[in-house]
């Protein structure tokens, strides 16, 4: 685990070393600034009053979108799952809507709807048919065997839902989660920087890109990176534990 | 208890039984046997009510039905002890008595143990374990000694008829020998009919 991490934070370094190196090569802050210049801006970021209002804003916004996705993706999964004619008409309209570009959406959301509520509903609209794809695919791919066994020990449908459908299918929707998140981070603030609402960290990037700010631009993005990683650690952490509670970890029964 | 009148079935649209007529009584023991392919399993599927005939009629009057498949099936994210209380009321409360019939199997030691931590012939007692503590009055086992070698067999089978007395119970094997200790008629599947031995 430690060989790990550590081979980790070498690669970090490289990459940092390697930015810096092109930074010092290009000699023009404005094309590329070095990693110190934009990690100080970040720190005067950090001080300001404003930032954690703006950084608040845009995790609301976002984080709203996507809980609302994962929430709706596993409810349509489930029915989907189970009522055959569903899938075939939601199929063609989430496949659609998962290779449309975000742009697209953006723009006609910003038109039919208005702009304070964009991000939420782009990243949710991003997160939508990855959260559906990834559940239907855990449901159908529950062990066939089990279930005839559980019903011929009729087992509860509580007791069911509970040993034998929650722990198959948890795999499925902690990958969806943890690519969900990614994905909603990226949409949404694309949308905020499309739409500019006030308060986003989308309106300071582009703020900073039409001031040609270039490590104001640098150091917003690292911020969005950096709170996109840690919700994703934090969430897949609170519900790895949960699927440990539910006995997943096979291979720590031994001994 | 068991009726089945000129049954035919098929399993994935080949015919398997055809005209199969069948009455086991209650508290009655028959084994089944027959090569590999000719529909032993499909005949236990069609008494357990998984699978329907495409003629003829079965009727079953079991309330509950025991049933050790060929694989063991038990839930990888479940230890040994818990696996068999799933059938029982899947709380603390019966724990204890899940214990009690791993113990009768001969794994006490593998209560907390998972499946993946378990030998093939342990995890097909743990499966044994689960169907005896669900006490159907009903028990169909299909080659449930298949994995397990001599002298457990021998154990088993004695504990499955101390287990079943008055009970009634479809025994599928290959081994002429385990269907002469456990039954009271052993049954052949030739030619998609069932003869008696």
């Amino acid at each position: 685990m430690n060989r790990r991490w550590l081979k980790q934070v070498l690669a970090m370094l490289f990459w940092l070393g390697l930015w810096w190196g092109m930074a010092v090569a290009v000699q023009r802050p404005i094309l590329l600034p070095s990693p110190a210049a934009v990690f100080l801006r970040l720190t005067d970021f950090i001080g300001q009053p404003d930032f954690w209002v703006i950084v608040s804003s845009s995790i609301w916004h976002i984080m709203l979108g996507i809980l609302c996705a994962v929430i709706l993706g596993s409810i349509l999964a489930v029915l989907t799952a189970q009522f055959p004619l569903l899938d075939l008409m939601l199929s063609p309209l989430l496949t659609t809507v998962k290779s449309t570009p975000v742009a697209s959406f953006i723009l006609l959301v910003l038109v039919w709807i208005g702009r304070d509520s964009v991000p939420s509903i782009i990243s949710g609209l991003m997160v939508l048919p990855v959260v559906w794809s990834n559940i239907s695919t855990g449901i159908r791919n529950v062990d066939a065997q089990l279930i005839e066994m559980a019903a011929l020990y009729r087992l509860r449908p509580y007791v069911m839902l509970r040993r034998l459908y929650f722990p198959s299918v948890m795999p499925y929707f902690l990958s969806a989660l943890k690519i969900s998140i990614g994905i909603g981070w990226k949409a949404g603030i694309a949308a905020e920087v499309l739409t500019v609402p006030a308060n986003t960290i989308g309106k300071m990037i582009y703020e900073s890109k039409l001031y040609l700010e270039t490590t104001d631009l640098f150091a917003w993005t690292l911020v969005v990176v950096c709170i996109s990683l840690f919700i994703e650690k934090i969430i897949i952490a609170a519900l790895g534990r949960l699927d440990i509670q539910h006995g997943r970890k096979v291979a720590a029964s031994d001994d | 208890m068991i009726e089945l009148c000129k049954v035919t079935a098929a399993y994935q649209e080949q015919s398997i039984l055809e005209n199969c007529s069948l009455q086991v009584s209650s508290g009655e023991h028959i084994a089944l046997m027959g090569a590999s392919g000719v529909g032993k399993t499909t005949f236990l599927k069609l008494i357990a009510g998984i699978l329907p005939p495409i003629s003829g009629t079965v009727h079953v009057s079991a309330e509950r039905i025991s049933y050790l498949f060929q694989e063991p099936r038990l839930l990888p994210w479940l230890t040994a002890a818990e696996n068999v209380n799933l059938v029982l009321s899947d709380s603390e409360k019966t724990i204890d008595e899940a214990h009690h019939w791993l113990e009768v199997v001969g794994l006490a030691g593998a209560m907390g143990k998972y499946p993946d931590a378990l030998s093939g012939g342990m995890r097909q007692r743990v499966s044994l374990a689960r169907a005896l503590a669900y006490g159907g009055d009903l028990f169909l086992m299909d080659e449930p000694m298949a994995a397990l070698d001599d002298t457990l067999i021998s154990q088993l089978l004695s504990l499955l008829h101390q287990y079943t007395q008055g009970k009634t119970m479809i025994f599928v094997t290959h081994s002429l020998e385990q269907a002469k200790i456990i039954s009271d008629k052993i049954y052949l599947i030739k030619n998609k009919t069932l003869e008696l031995l």
